[in-house]
């Protein structure tokens, strides 16, 4: 017990280090006397590299609270500035304060600080994976992939290094030696925790996992892992994988066809190619087919340690947490960096509080649409368990609860909100069928005229006619150049002819007007131009560079992701890929349905799904691995409930 | 003739580089080589002077410029040394956990 109780100390003391180390003044600072930071900037653009940032931040504490200096990370910086000022500049009113970092450092260290962290779990029985050879070469073949994935993206990491040359093997045999740390590390800390640490999975939206620099998550280092893993064991998966390749084989087709396209991943860095070749489609089909099957392999492994409350009360401590940084980093400019040091965070937190109640307010998440799906996945846990398994409600949980209500309005996700109406009064009368009846009934179905009648009488409601040709009529006013995309083309030629067409697209584009989806999916449409051969098959996972070089389009005011994780399948996957997934979706619903009436996997499943149809959050790792949990569960009755 | 110490200052020989004797010539003005990447050189006190060409590199090197700061660790800190740290780090780790494996199937 004491043993215990040291160790767990021992770790502690070692966060600390690894939190603190790399900003505190040290013997390998520069023995200059540090000046109070003035209008007068010379001292500071003369010693970069030389001054550690606590060094700094002790003689200039008014930086921390005051609104007009802001830290810059720079990770464009050699090794021996890590941690350290790499000058300050002004900008107008705004100084910003540039501290020096480096991707492979960064990975090292947010690697070494999420392996203490889960040390602090409690160690497994068994091991999950056994620590024999195959281990060994799994991990030895998913750091050459993840290695490769460099090699496949080298202009957009030749930015961010500035002390390694993508034209030299070294280089790699460096990236490798620090990917296979991280992964010997993290895989380590994964295999030996496996079962309990599953039901944290909610901690996946607060500790992010994009090393900065970097366009990768630390948790592909574990998952590809465990892929690999189980493709080395199992003839099934291997065969799966031979399929695959063929996929792989005819999207590389298309590019050779074709020319190199590039796109900076921007707040979708991490999961989103960087490059449209051959080689980074190799990467990006490898990496998404090891993943999906080391989630899977994962959580089958797990499914007996799965447990909902766990889950629950997860859920309501990143709520709090993420609602915490939400604020303070508005304020405290040192934490909004460390967020994005340790926690990985792909965009940095918001720097302005919300001006209204209703301002898609995004805080810590990278999107407003993903915070608000976060918070209405953390209601409807709490509404499933209490009306489907009858789960007492403790008085402390209405405060997270409270929190997630406010968090979800500020994100002001109209559709999260709706649904989330909408999926708690379906679980409350799932869970109090007593109440059905069939007065209740028509008392629903007069509410719901009445609220038709009050949105027709407002002007909310407008004509089939208009709403269902808005999406074209949307890509029509963008087209630049006179380039028009095949899809518009198509579109142009085939809509009034062709029922089906007609029907689909028509159904299609009124849901888009009623989301706000219009001019972003008529966007879409805009720069969609595949050939048959695209059309059917798509181009590869993740790889959107294709869609926003091929066809021009008229200019916009920010950057515009698709907005439709749909949209995405459709481009990655083609039409071929979209039919097979409603299957297999499909499938797996139905057989849910006739397995267990009540189960709580489901309905989050179907809520995240309506939400993935109009957001881009497939594109985000915690969103995908979510998804990816709740769409396991419904091959199995239902996950244990244990106070 | 090739000076190895030249060269491990100043980068290896441009192509028909002819040596001149700068310091008989008081009135003699280096001209900035594009081609060339600035190098900081240093003497014995510790002074650090930036050069701008290979023939004014070679001849401050000459002259005495040829003392090499010494490197805190965190300076000589490089990300190829690191990496070789840690596969030395996974190597004993992997070591220690066969022979621990070894010894529990003697015991």
């Amino acid at each position: 017990m004491s043993n215990l109780k040291f160790s767990k100390t021992l770790n502690i003391l070692l966060i600390l280090i690894v939190l603190l180390l790399p900003w505190v003044p040290s013997f390998l600072d520069s023995e200059v006397e540090i000046q109070e930071l003035t209008d007068e900037l010379g001292f500071y653009e003369t010693y970069t590299c030389q001054i550690s940032y606590s060094e700094f931040q002790l003689k200039n504490i008014f930086t921390l609270y005051q609104d007009h200096y802001r830290i810059n990370l720079n990770e464009y910086s050699e090794a021996p500035c890590y941690g350290k000022l790499t000058g300050v500049d002004r900008v107008g009113d705004i100084f910003y304060i540039s501290i020096g970092l480096n991707p492979l450092l960064t990975l090292f260290l947010q690697s070494l600080f999420l392996f203490l962290v889960i040390l602090l779990l409690k160690k497994d029985e068994k091991l999950l994976l056994s620590e024999n050879s195959t281990y060994a070469i799994s991990i030895l073949i998913s750091s050459v992939l993840i290695t490769f994935g460099f090699y496949s993206q080298t202009r957009y990491y030749e930015k961010n290094f500035a002390d390694l040359d993508f034209r030299f093997f070294e280089t790699y045999q460096i990236i490798f030696a620090f990917v296979l740390f991280s992964s010997y590390i993290l895989g380590y800390a994964f295999n030996s925790r496996s079962n309990n640490l599953v039901n944290y999975f909610p901690f996946l939206f607060l500790i992010i996992g994009v090393p900065f620099g970097l366009n990768l998550y630390i948790y592909f280092l574990v998952f590809i892992f465990f892929g690999v893993y189980k493709t080395l064991t199992s003839y099934k998966t291997l065969n799966k994988l031979l399929l695959f390749s063929i996929f792989i084989f005819v999207w590389i087709t298309s590019v050779f066809e074709g020319n190199m396209f590039y796109l900076k991943p921007d707040k979708m860095i991490g999961l989103t190619s960087t490059v449209y070749s051959y080689e980074s489609i190799i990467y990006w089909s490898l990496l998404l087919f090891l993943i999906v099957t080391g989630i899977f392999e994962y959580l089958d492994k797990v499914r007996q340690h799965i447990n909902y409350i766990t889950i629950k009360y997860s859920f309501y401590f990143v709520s709090i947490v993420v609602a915490i940084l939400s604020y303070f980093n508005t304020e405290v400019q040192p934490l909004n960096a460390a967020s994005q040091i340790y926690f990985g965070q792909n965009k940095a937190s918001t720097r302005d509080l919300p001006k209204d109640i209703i301002s898609n307010w995004r805080g810590y998440f990278p999107s407003a649409e993903q915070m608000g799906e976060f918070f209405s996945i953390t209601i409807l846990l709490f509404l499933s368990l209490k009306y489907l398994k009858n789960i007492k409600t403790k008085n402390f949980e209405y405060f997270p609860l409270s929190v997630s209500v406010v968090f979800l309005i500020l994100s002001y996700n109209r559709a999260a909100i709706f649904l989330t109406i909408i999926f708690g009064i379906l679980i409350y009368f799932k869970g109090n069928k007593n109440l059905v009846s069939k007065r209740n009934i028509n008392i629903a179905i007069i509410l719901f005229v009445l609220l038709l009648s009050f949105l027709y009488i407002n002007n909310q409601i407008f004509s089939y006619s208009f709403t269902s040709t808005k999406v074209l009529s949307e890509a029509q006013n963008n087209i630049a150049f006179e380039q028009y995309s095949n899809s518009l083309l198509y579109l142009q030629e085939n809509l009034n002819s062709n029922f089906l067409l007609k029907l689909v697209f028509g159904i299609f584009s009124t849901a888009a007007f009623y989301l706000n989806r219009s001019y972003l999916w008529g966007m879409f449409f805009a720069r969609y131009s595949p050939t048959t051969k695209e059309f059917l098959f798509g181009t590869g996972p993740y790889n959107l560079s294709n869609l926003y070089n091929e066809v021009q389009v008229a200019d916009t005011v920010s950057f515009l992701w698709p907005h439709s994780s749909f949209l995405q399948v459709l481009f990655y996957f083609g039409v071929l890929g979209v039919l097979l997934l409603i299957y297999l979706i499909t499938k797996k619903i139905i057989y849910s349905i006739k397995n267990n009436n009540l189960h709580i996997g489901r309905y989050i499943f179907i809520f995240i799904l309506i939400n993935l149809f109009k957001s881009d959050s497939i594109m985000y790792f915690s969103t995908l691995f979510t998804t990816l949990f709740f769409y396991n569960s419904l091959k199995f009755e239902d996950f244990k409930i244990k106070n | 003739m090739k000076n190895k110490i030249v060269e491990n200052f100043c980068g290896p020989y441009p192509e028909g580089h002819v040596f001149q004797d700068i310091s008989s010539n008081p009135n003699y003005v280096f001209k900035n080589d594009s081609n060339f990447d600035q190098v900081m050189l240093s003497d014995i006190e510790g002074n650090t002077v930036y050069v701008n060409s290979f023939i004014e590199c070679e001849h401050y090197v000459l002259g005495g410029w040829n003392y090499s700061p010494p490197k805190s660790f965190g300076e000589g800190l490089d990300l190829l040394m690191f990496s070789k740290l840690l596969i030395v780090v996974l190597i004993v780790t992997t070591i220690i956990k066969i022979l621990g494996k070894l010894k529990e199937q003697i015991v």
